[in-house]
């Protein structure tokens, strides 16, 4: 199953990927996100989720695939919620600047199995659709609310700042991997129910 | 073994004995018992459909509070169990299952039928969601549970299939790689030459390409087991419900590899079988195993949940077939292929094996031709469910019918009746290879017709065109084969305190036993109904049994008792005639015991047995405890037979079907209770109505995940929602045991799939509908009637 989506995040495309480079400000999208840690294939992150009448610890572990910076890229999620079940999946992502605003467009495709699967998928459309929702609203808004400044072009190309282009897991920071979990993941219980 | 009393018993509507204390707490079910010192299993279940038990860590789980045991099935494989043998061990070799009356199905090439290893945890691969990969053992039921969640298994998943269709292609996902496909069984029944040749020169044709979707039994008791091992006598003993407990001892001796006397199964009331706990379970075998490695009794009770992931489950047959017919609609030939789901382990192919007997139904066909196919897919196991097969096989029948009826123009009722097998044409052998052994079709077929009103139903029907509703009416008739595991022992004994203890190897789930059974022997034996005891529990008491399927109880019980109480009034009558200075042969049988030949003095069983305890003057001989047995083995079937009439009424607006009127006429042979008989018959129709309408369980075949897994997405029939149902009784004795008894369990299920959708097509003719899919859910009807079809994904 294959779920397309777009939402226009009200900031530059530059200030949206900074906002997305930035663990705290995705932590505080996220409900229930209790810790990021890298690992050597990745990521792995730990989120509560309550399910209708199933709690949900998930562990999952992330991987970029498919990167083309700065613009898309496809995140692979693998997590497991231990009794509640486990959701597998990936979503490709892509930024396109629109004017004053980015949009954010993913297709993501995802399993879930287990109690969470058995016990009424349609329990779990709700609880999706609200994740998803939640994180874009919460993201938006602190997005057009930052304060920190944000390296300009002018900068960089001023030799300024400097421009690091280290190894593939440090360039996609741990915000990259924890948002692509939470879409896959929302997203994967949203398109599941249906 | 003339046992001719006036029918003072056999025959009533006595109201059941048990039911007092059933429904007011009192029933013993097996998680009712307790045991000094025991313990709680829970299982650790695979949430994949298919994968590689890479690893499985338990040292957090060994760790938490109260945990005493870990076991995997690595510990299972270390202590040499062997793997559960299903229904091809308890059945018997090759020669027992050609001689049963039974179609019996071999793989048309010739080679053995595949029969892989259900082993009771697995070693290194898990093939169905809910499988059990790990079981914890803790003091306390909850700590069983935390602990559980702290086993830590790594699945690596794997390619899999849930739906028959897709498993039975040669690029499915292999379930074993030591089968070169997923296919156990491929067979033929029937004559191909002539059957082709009929279809070519048929010039009318109709085709139906259906599934009779997977149910499961929500027995309203869970499945619950209690093991427990004696470390002086070596002997383990199993407390489970069951279709019958000598079945479960000889099935788990041998996974434990013990001799049968080191093993004891006990069972008392049981609350559901339905067909769902006649194969032995993983988790009786894990609980009795565990208490002999822990030295403490180990139990297990399902959760309902757990219930939906684990319990057997029942049908899950694909059919396509076709019928032939000439211009005047007699039916020329019956082809098709009929494909079984076995689910993950071969546990049971008897519903494949009896339907495809049964294709024909009660109909005269010349000439048919049958590939019965049977394969593994990444679902739990199926077994027998209420008329194993033969709902499956009415439905098809019925429905090509209807179709052709409507198809060509022919009255679905003349159609019937022009090809059904004629009274006189008894004993009958069918295309398939069965033998029906007497009945008159056509009769109960009018009955049911008369009680539903037939004639009247247009009128009815324009009246409900008035009010926006339109009502369809349908009818199915059936035969079916009722067989079981051919042995079965009775034995009597008469107690001087005013007992009857009868000793029997079926099993009561909920058919009124203790009342059927009491009738019978309390009559023959002159004593009162509530002075007969019935022990069927224990297989210390019960040495020989074939439990309680396939209508086989009343059928052989009856026979064996009769026997046995033969033998016993044979003893009374020596012991009265003694007492009395008679001749022997003077002494009778009346209504309160044995009489003499002028009928002035009398004496009861019981005063028989108090004689023999307290004469010293009784000669040596007569000083036995006055008791009688019999084992017999049965080779013949029985051919319960009937029809039953369904009258419904759609909302156009919401698609929400109403039955209006359901009848149902079965002819049983011979009725023991005819209270009994309708409750079993309200019982099977609204399994039956279950199916038709709301019930299935669904395997997503994207996800291989299982989405009805509880009672909010499986649903159920509810008594509200249910007519009152017009049942009778039709008494032709049948000419295969002595007491002239059909059986009477299954045959409110078996027509009731094809009649409920026959009345339902039949309302929404109109809208050109042809055929709808089971369930008939008001989504379903609702497209139809707004020309939105939509298939099933099965």
């Amino acid at each position: 199953m294959e779920l397309k989506g777009e939402r226009l995040i009200s900031a530059f495309v530059d200030r949206t990927w900074e906002a997305l480079n930035d663990p705290e400000v995705l932590k505080g999208c996220i409900t229930g996100c209790e810790s990021l840690e890298r690992t050597a294939e990745g990521f792995v992150a730990v989120v509560a989720l309550k399910v209708g009448p199933v709690s949900a610890r998930f562990k999952g572990t992330l991987k970029l695939t498919n990167v083309q910076p700065p613009t898309s890229y496809t995140i692979n999620f693998d997590g497991q919620g231990g009794v509640a079940g486990f959701g597998k999946g990936s979503a490709d992502v892509a930024l396109q600047p629109r004017g004053e605003a980015t949009l954010l467009v993913y297709t993501a495709r995802a399993t879930v199995g287990g109690k969470m699967a058995q016990i009424g998928a349609r329990l779990i459309d709700a609880t999706a659709g609200k994740l998803t929702e939640d994180f874009f609203k919460a993201f938006d808004t602190q997005v057009s609310v930052a304060a920190a400044p944000v390296s300009s072009d002018k900068a960089i190309l001023a030799g300024e700042t400097p421009v690091v282009f280290p190894t593939l897991l440090s360039r996609f920071p741990a915000s990259w991997w924890i948002a692509g979990a939470v879409i896959v993941l929302g997203v994967a219980l949203f398109l599941f129910s249906r | 073994m003339t046992v001719k009393v006036q029918d003072t018993l056999i025959g009533q509507p006595v109201a059941r004995l048990e039911d007092d204390r059933l429904t007011t707490g009192r029933g013993r079910y097996t998680d009712d018992l307790s045991f000094p010192g025991q313990v709680y299993a829970a299982m650790v279940r695979s949430p994949y459909p298919h994968a590689r038990l890479a690893a499985i860590a338990t040292e957090a789980a060994r760790a938490a509070p109260g945990v005493l045991a870990v076991f995997t099935g690595a510990d299972v494989a270390a202590d040499g169990l062997s793997p559960i043998p299903h229904d091809n061990f308890w059945l018997g070799s090759r020669e027992a299952m050609k001689q049963s009356p039974d179609v019996y199905l071999v793989n048309a090439d010739g080679s053995d039928t595949r029969v892989p290893p259900h082993h009771l945890l697995p070693l290194e691969r898990t093939r169905h969601v809910g499988e059990a990969v790990a079981m914890v053992v803790a003091d306390t039921p909850e700590r069983a549970k935390d602990a559980a969640e702290l086993v830590e298994v790594s699945y690596e998943d794997l390619p899999f299939v849930v739906r028959a269709i897709d498993a039975v292609n040669a690029d499915a996902p292999r379930l074993y790689d030591d089968m070169d496909s997923n296919i156990c069984l491929d067979a033929v029944v029937g004559d191909e030459a002539r059957t082709q040749a009929a279809f070519d020169g048929a010039p009318k044709k109709v085709r139906l390409h259906t599934l009779i979707q997977r149910v499961t039994g929500v027995t309203m008791e869970p499945r619950a087991a209690i093991g427990c091992f004696d470390p002086e006598t070596q002997r383990h003993t199993l407390y489970a419900g069951s279709s019958g407990v000598v079945r479960h001892k000889v099935e788990l001796a041998k996974i434990l590899g013990v001799p049968q006397e080191k093993v004891r199964v006990v069972a008392h009331d049981v609350g559901g079988n339905f067909g769902t706990r006649n194969n032995f379970y993983p988790e009786l075998g894990l609980v009795v195993w565990a208490a002999r490695r822990i030295g403490r009794p180990v139990r297990w009770t399902a959760e309902r949940q757990e219930s939906f992931l684990s319990d057997y489950q029942g049908r899950d047959l694909t059919v396509t077939a076709e019928l032939a017919l000439d211009d005047a609609g007699r039916f020329l030939a019956l082809r098709g292929v009929n494909l079984s789901n076995l689910g993950a382990y071969y546990a049971s192919t008897q519903p494949l094996r009896k339907g495809i007997g049964l294709m024909s139904n009660v109909y005269d066909i010349p000439t048919a031709f049958f590939r019965a196919q049977a394969v593994v897919t990444n679902t739990v196991p199926t077994t027998p469910f209420r008329s194993a097969g033969r709902p499956e096989a009415i439905f098809v029948m019925e429905r090509l019918i209807d179709m052709a009826a409507q198809q060509f123009g022919f009255d679905r009722v003349e159609l019937r009746r022009r090809n059904m097998i004629r009274s006189d044409r008894f004993p009958y052998a069918n295309p398939l290879g069965l033998v029906y052994d007497n009945g008159d079709y056509e009769a109960v077929m009018n009955q049911a017709l008369g009680m539903g009103e037939w004639d009247d139903f247009p009128r009815r029907a324009a009246e409900a065109a008035r009010r926006n509703r339109r009502r369809g009416i349908g009818v199915a008739n059936y035969v079916e084969i009722t067989t079981g595991f051919p042995k079965e022992k009775a034995e009597v004994r008469i107690w001087p305190e005013g007992r009857v203890d009868l000793v029997i190897g079926t099993m009561s789930s909920g058919q009124g036993h203790e009342t059927s059974f009491a009738q019978v022997a309390a009559q023959w034996l002159a004593v009162p109904i509530e002075s007969v005891r019935l022990l069927t529990g224990d297989t210390d008491v019960v040495t020989v049994g074939g439990g309680s399927i396939s209508g086989r109880s009343m059928r052989f019980a009856g026979v064996v008792i009769a026997k046995a109480v033969g033998q016993v009034l044979a003893t009374a009558k020596q012991v009265a005639a003694f007492i009395w200075d008679v001749d022997a042969a003077t002494v009778s049988l009346g209504e309160r015991g044995l009489v003499d030949a002028k009928g002035q003095r009398a004496l009861s069983v019981f005063d028989i047995a108090k004689a023999i305890r307290d004469r010293a003057d009784l000669p040596e001989q007569l000083r036995q405890p006055l008791a009688g047995e019999c084992e017999e083995f049965f080779r013949e079937a029985g051919f319960p037979f009937g029809a039953q009439v369904c009258e419904v009424e759609v909302d156009l607006d919401t698609g929400v079907v109403a039955i209006e009127s359901y009848v149902a006429v079965d002819d049983v042979g011979k009725a023991i209770n005819p209270l009994i008989l309708h409750g079993q018959t309200h019982g099977g129709a609204v399994q039956g109505i279950g199916q038709a309408l709301m019930e299935r369980v669904h395997y997503d075949p994207e996800s291989g995940q299982m989405l009805s897994g509880s009672l909010t997405d499986y649903a159920l029939p509810r008594a509200a929602a249910m007519p009152n149902f017009k049942v009778a009784i039709s008494e032709i004795p049948s000419p295969t045991n002595p007491l002239g008894i059909r059986a009477g369990g299954e045959g409110g299920t078996t027509p009731a799939l094809a009649v409920v959708v026959n009345a339902t097509v039949d309302a929404l003719k109109e809208f050109g509908v042809k055929h709808l899919e089971m369930p008939v859910t008001s989504e379903v009807i609702w497209r139809a009637v707004h020309g939105r079809a939509t298939g099933h994904s099965n």
